[in-house]
């Protein structure tokens, strides 16, 4: 290469050296430090969380220098950001639906029966999720196992609030759990039943054409699809924990609530207190006119 | 029962005007419906993650000194900005940028003038002298394509590329279309190519043959004269009008023989050389990527790219030009929104039934009312807040259903008990009974409602994310009680009559009247909607004939008998109740146990078939583009042998070298030469008879192993929030050195113990640049009278070419480039 100066050519190579090399193609940093990344996507088949458990574990037996920090990220880092938010979601809405059911009721063994019912509401999705061994999804099962305390609860106030109207009417403890139970029996099967049946099309992945279906007689039957596989964990987690909270409404509340009676009345004999039922009683009354 | 009752105001007056609440409805339901169609629909919902993207240009500086010197300084300014998260860097050569970060509650607008600011208070500590001032952008991961327009024909490249120009233009005047990439076409440029040997015989030099051109090709304007009172303005012209005008320029005379550009230089009108590669199932086309702008209606987008398109060639472009559609975002959302809608509707039906079951067709029909009503209230409530439909919210809506009814039931069933079969006018029954439940109504929706809240707090992605799904619960919701005191009344007092056993059965001559009529309008309308009306009709028949009958029978005996079997159950567990406790606690644990031994595995967001195949292509650093496009082509073809081409469940396969080679995820959206990027679209999922795309997933994965030097990744697109790389592992220090050694013993580490499930462990790491470093002595250069600047400008000229001027024709202006001759050019020899 030359230089066409005023006159005289002048060949680079009498004052340049010329080397081939090697450099860095570019220099990455996050938050001021610099990094080099290594990634790779988990094969299907394989299950995320279990493949990135062994790379960590991987991890933990490399020895790096101290200057060099060496650390997991990526969807494990949102995976465990997201799961600490929904325990705080959960945490915070039981407290929220405490707060409403002591208002309610007034009282706090009856909240307490309620929230124990959502808790044990959770029984049915694990066994659900484990009888037919469907992948737990982390943001949809625990949105769904949130979602699910809403309704759960309504059911079991139905029932608590209805008994403590028959007692307020001097209705014995036990028959007024039995005839309360009877009478509202068929609300909480009907609620519940309402909102599984409006889930089932999607967690089975039901897909039909309904325009096709009057326009040309075809309805384009087909099963499975995104929609499923996206809201299917929710679905079954809702479909799971409702039909066991069902029976724990049926069931378990009455049985709670025999058990707390029986406990007041204990403790009441023990400090020679009445009961007073009278506060719960007047908040219903408009419900007596409803119901008898 | 005391003769005061309760009312509850608002529901009284709305039974007093019943036209005033009917016509309301009516209206509810038109704007409903409206508000239905205009809301933008999409799949998944725009998620605008506040992250700004600075990129600064400085040529000539390696990466380590683009770190240095430009990097740092940014990087300073914005760490000290509230609310930003992290923050990232790219330092190439020539080229850097810094993404900021922020937190997901940050306002992306006011992200961006933080950045700004912050870039202004950093350029105190930059170079000056940048060719062009930093850029600063939000980027969107909405901006995505949205459907590739595929053009191929038997017609030479210059005209191919004219009527991709043109499809280019009329799409970008799109309000819906931010920008259109096109990708495989040759870009026209006259070419002036330096035989090196002549010209320094010549004694001319590049930067001569430069200002020559320049100082020729050009229009001055040259003032006005006046002439016989008229003002004539003087241009002077001396562009150039073709290549042969250029060749024939003076570039110097030196002893008085001029030198023209033709002794020393060739001049050809010709193209670039080739920098994008685009092949659609096997054949070169050119692909015009298109890409949506942020927040616009997605399906319009692409009605309206299809209708263009048609129109292009149906009026403007030959027939036998072929124009394929691919990579069509909307027939997802469509299929999605579409495959939910029906959904819906069967989960509608199901209530319906079973609410028929328990409360009888004509208070079923009441009750079921409330869904559609309620949400029309909530298709009118969601534009205002700024919601698209999306599958979230459809998913909610599915939610909702049978929660929705809930309150409708208990309004309905008590104005049923009331009312009493006729024993109390119906209007005072109604008005009773709106007024008795409204508190325990409004504290159920309370109660259900409650844990939705503090999922509105979600924060990140996945939180925007899912943010639809309690906001249309919590409108839905509250839309459904607005509904069950405004409206299930008024309707309960218009229809409720009371039951008498052997009513006349004259009443019924006008029923069938007001069904033939509605039959022939819905025939009238279209066919579907005749059908439907008969469907409604014949299932109004089989109420009317036996199905109440039957239901009578279930709701009076069968029932009954289920209860009572319930009550035994009921006492049988009460009198053992510990036990019972007990149990249920044993049985919690137990279900734990059982999810833990046996479950299906856990997963953070479920992951649907793939619709789409991605397999990316990165060959070491520096390959060269027409490389790069041959070693795709052998990987193309075992891609195509996996997928069995031609099969029915693949919609097509396109294959892009350059440009549009990057995950749409990334932040990186450049073109780079060494990359390269085949899409395996797949069809709808109704329509692949079952066949799992995932299965081509593994067996692509499979087929690409064992190219030597090439870097591939196979992905599906990604469903749902953008979320990171299920293995990622940062290196961090300050040590670059260090860094890189202990990435690289990592690696090795990770790689030996062959951990299963890990597709292909990769380093971003890229210390293998070639480069040819010219090592000047400054003395001896110096002693000629030569600076460094000149030497690498020469070099720089020479081999890289440049755009020294611009030549126009009618349509378009193109540039003029100098450089070496091929054959001299790609040589080091000539040094």
């Amino acid at each position: 290469m030359s230089m066409g100066g005023m006159v005289r050519n002048v060949p680079l190579a009498s004052f340049a050296d010329v080397k081939y090399s090697d450099t860095y193609g570019v220099i990455k940093r996050k938050n001021q430090k610099r990094v080099v990344t290594i990634s790779s996507n988990v094969l299907s088949g394989y299950n995320e969380n279990e493949v990135v458990s062994d790379v960590q574990k991987a991890l933990n037996n490399f020895s790096s220098p101290e200057e060099v920090s060496v650390k997991m990220t990526g969807s494990q880092e949102e995976q465990a950001e997201t799961g600490a938010f929904l325990g705080w979601a959960m945490g915070t809405s039981l407290m929220l639906i405490i707060i409403i059911l002591v208002l309610q009721f007034n009282s706090v063994s009856k909240p307490l029966i309620i929230i124990s019912e959502i808790i044990f509401s959770i029984i049915g999705v694990f066994i659900g999720f484990s009888i037919f061994k469907m992948e737990f999804s982390i943001v949809m099962s625990g949105v769904g196992i949130i979602a699910l305390a809403g309704i759960v609860v309504r059911n079991g106030i139905l029932l608590v609030e209805f008994t403590d109207l028959l007692i307020a009417k001097g209705v014995p403890t036990f028959d007024a759990i039995v005839e309360a139970g009877k009478t509202r029996m068929t609300p909480v099967i009907l609620t519940a039943a309402a909102t599984m049946l409006g889930l089932i099309p999607l967690a089975v992945g039901l897909n039909m054409d309904f325009v096709t279906l009057f326009n040309t007689g075809n309805p384009h039957i087909y099963f499975g699809g995104d929609n499923t596989a996206f809201w299917g964990p929710l679905s079954w987690t809702m479909i799971f924990g409702l039909s066991f909270a069902t029976f724990l409404t049926l069931i378990l509340v009455p049985v709670m609530y025999l058990l707390t009676a029986r406990i007041k009345n204990k403790v009441r004999k023990y400090t020679k207190k009445p009961l007073d039922m009278g506060v719960a009683a007047k908040r219903v009354e408009d419900l007596i006119e409803a119901e008898i | 029962m005391s003769e005061k009752h309760k009312e509850f105001k608002p529901s009284s007056w709305v039974i007093d005007n019943k036209i005033a609440a009917f016509v309301m409805t009516l209206i509810l339901f038109v704007a409903g419906i409206q508000g239905y169609q205009s809301l933008p629909k999409e799949s998944f919902p725009d998620i605008s993650l506040p992250n700004i993207y600075v990129s600064v240009v400085y040529p000539g500086t390696s990466p380590k000194d683009m770190e240095n010197l430009i990097v740092r300084p940014i990087e300073k300014e914005c760490k000290s900005i509230a609310g930003v998260k992290k923050i990232k860097s790219n330092s190439l050569q020539d080229y850097c940028n810094v993404v900021v970060e922020f937190n997901s509650n940050v306002n992306i607008d006011v992200a961006k003038q933080k950045v700004k600011d912050a870039v202004d208070r950093a350029k105190t500590d930059l170079p000056k002298d940048f060719p062009k001032d930093p850029e600063i952008i939000d980027i969107n991961f909405s901006d995505l394509p949205v459907m590739q327009v595929n053009i191929s024909g038997d017609y030479d490249l210059n005209k191919l590329k004219k009527y991709a120009d043109d499809a280019k233009e009329k799409l970008e005047s799109m309000k819906e279309i931010k920008k259109v990439d096109i990708i495989g076409a040759l870009e026209r440029e006259i070419q002036i190519n330096v035989d090196m040997l002549k010209m320094q015989s010549a004694q001319i030099s590049m930067t001569d043959i430069m200002r020559a051109i320049q100082s020729e090709n050009l229009t001055i304007p040259g003032g006005s004269v006046n002439m016989n009172g008229i003002r004539r303005s003087i241009k002077v012209t001396g562009e150039f009008k073709n290549a042969e005008q250029i060749s024939n320029i003076v570039v110097q005379s030196i002893n008085g023989s001029p030198i023209y550009l033709k002794n020393i230089a060739e001049v050809v009108d010709s193209f670039k050389e080739q920098e994008s590669f685009a092949r659609l199932d096997k054949k070169n086309v050119i692909t015009l990527n298109i890409i949506k702008r942020k927040g616009e209606n997605l399906i319009e987008a692409s009605d309206k790219i299809v209708a263009l398109m048609d129109e292009f060639q149906t009026k403007s472009w030959p027939k036998d030009l072929k124009v394929t559609l691919t990579g069509d975002q909307s027939e997802q959302t469509r299929m999605t929104l579409h495959d939910l809608i029906n959904t819906i509707i069967i989960g509608f039906i199901l209530v319906l039934l079973v609410l028929m079951f328990f409360m009888g067709p004509v208070n079923a029909f009441f009750v079921a009312l409330s869904v559609p009503l309620s949400m029309c209230l909530a298709f009118l409530v969601m534009p205002a807040i700024g919601f698209s439909l999306n599958m979230i919210v459809l998913f909610s809506f599915l939610l909702a259903l049978g929660i929705v009814v809930d309150d409708a039931i208990v309004v309905i069933e008590n104005t049923h008990r009331i009312f009493a079969n006729g024993k109390r006018s119906i209007v005072e029954a109604a008005k009773m009974a709106a007024g008795e439940v409204f508190l325990p109504v409004l504290s159920g929706t309370m109660t259900t409602l409650a844990p939705f809240f503090p999922l509105l707090f979600w924060q990140g992605v996945i939180g925007k994310f899912m943010f639809f799904l309690p906001v249309t619960l919590i409108v839905t919701l509250t839309a459904s009680l607005l509904v069950a005191y405004l409206i299930n009344p008024v309707f309960a007092v218009q229809f409720m009559k009371p039951h008498v056993e052997n009513a006349p059965k004259k009443s019924l001559k006008s029923t069938y009247i007001l069904f033939a009529i509605t039959i022939v309008i819905g025939y009238m309308i279209n066919f579907g909607m005749g059908n439907l009306a008969v469907v409604i009709f014949l299932s109004w028949l089989l109420n009317h004939l036996w199905l109440r009958h039957k239901l009578k029978k279930f709701q009076e005996v069968a029932w009954p008998k289920f209860q009572n079997k319930y009550r035994d159950l009921l006492v049988w567990c009460l009198h053992r109740p510990w036990k019972m406790l007990l149990s249920v606690v044993i049985l919690f644990g137990v279900s734990i146990i059982m999810l833990v031994a046996r479950n299906g595995g856990i997963s953070f967001f479920p992951i649907a078939d793939p619709n789409f195949v991605y397999v990316y292509t990165s060959l070491p650093v520096g390959t060269d583009q027409s490389m790069t496009d041959s070693v795709t082509k052998v990987i193309e073809e075992k891609v195509y042998k996996a997928i069995s081409w031609p099969n029915p469940i693949v919609k097509s396969v396109i294959t892009n070298v350059t440009v549009g080679v990057t995950d749409p995820q990334d932040e990186d959206q450049g073109n780079y030469p060494n990359k390269s990027k085949i899409s395996v679209a797949f069809v709808e999922y109704g329509k692949r008879n079952g066949v799992s795309s995932q299965a081509y997933l593994d067996s692509i994965r499979m087929a690409i192993k064992g190219i030597p030097g090439a870097e591939i990744t196979v992905a599906q697109e990604q469903g749902g929030p953008p979320v990171g790389k299920p293995v990622n592992i940062e290196i961090t220090g300050d040590d670059y050195e260090q860094l890189v050694a202990t990435s690289k013993e990592l690696l090795r580490t990770l790689d030996s113990l062959k951990i299963e499930g890990v597709e292909e462990l990769r380093s971003d790491l890229q210390d293998s640049k070639p480069q040819i470093v010219f090592d000047i002595d400054r003395e001896r250069a110096n002693r000629e009278g030569i600076s460094t600047y000149s030497i690498g400008n020469e070099i720089y000229l020479g081999v890289l070419g440049t755009d020294i001027s611009k030549y126009r024709d009618i349509d378009d202006d193109y540039n003029i480039v100098i450089k070496y001759k091929d054959e001299q050019r790609y040589n080091v020899i000539f040094a």
